[in-house]
């Protein structure tokens, strides 16, 4: 029988666990560990990403500024990728990230990861097709949350 | 400095599409993948990157580095001791 703890590294890993060793082989190298403290900010919103980052353990809120105010978006956990905003052009990110518990992360430079997946475009793809499902999962999960806070903001109306 | 310590492989596991290993380093278990190195098996050194084992090592070339990091400890702990005595060290254990 396979321990839980192997179950849960898999799970927490499966970005990079999906790919192949000839991809992984050139993405493990440009990998940092990062360890985040509870209330620790990751990055600002509008701020360049830096990083690329994979949550191995604990859990991190995604918060934006509307009205003045800092609002709660969701909370991330072993699994979810977040800066994604690394990937792009302008690098320009749309959200704060901030660690509630201690948080451990592999984080991908920018330039590094852009410059590889440039480099083998096959090995790009193949990042890029599980980045969008786990931005797709994400998305969802974003679309429930608005579901459930609409249907609870109703049933206090009608009470 | 920071040395870069092989791990051992106690147990082998195939989880979803990968192989993962429990790897020892100095007392401390974690699991590891073994997706980058097909060839290394329980018993055998690995040495680890972000949770990835990247290469095998042999045991001759582990225990080589096992022993470096204990002289680099002790290396550091005894440089910890000479700052210590200095007298800029006396001056900043001074209570305020």
């Amino acid at each position: 029988m396979i321990p839980q703890e192997f179950e849960r590294v898999a799970r927490a890993y499966r970005l990079l666990g999906d790919l192949e060793p000839k991809h992984l082989r050139k993405l493990v190298p440009l990998a940092e560990d990062r360890q985040f403290r509870p209330g620790e900010i990751i990055f600002k919103e509008r701020d360049r990403s830096s990083f690329l980052y994979l949550i191995v353990s604990g859990e991190v809120a995604l918060e934006m500024r509307a009205g003045g105010a800092m609002i709660g978006l969701q909370k991330l956990q072993a699994g979810d990728a977040m800066g994604w905003s690394a990937l792009t052009e302008d690098g320009e990110t749309h959200f704060q990230a901030r660690a509630l518990t201690p948080v451990s992360t592999v984080a991908f430079p920018s330039q590094g990861i852009r410059e590889a997946c440039e480099g083998d475009p096959e090995m790009g793809y193949a990042l890029m097709k599980r980045l969008l499902e786990l931005v797709t999962e994400r998305l969802d999960a974003a679309r429930m949350q608005i579901v459930r806070v609409r249907h609870d903001a109703e049933v206090a109306q009608q009470a | 400095m920071s040395v870069e310590v092989p791990g051992k492989i106690l147990e082998e596991y195939a989880v979803r599409r990968n192989r993962l290993g429990l790897v020892e380093f100095g007392g401390t278990r974690r699991p590891i993948f073994l997706d980058l190195v097909p060839d290394a098996h329980v018993g055998d050194y690995v040495r680890v990157h972000v949770g990835f084992a990247t290469e095998r090592v042999s045991e001759a070339e582990a225990l080589r580095a096992y022993q470096e990091l204990a002289e680099h400890e002790e290396t550091a702990e005894l440089a910890l001791q000479a700052d210590e005595s200095t007298p800029d060290a006396a001056r900043r254990r001074k209570p305020r």
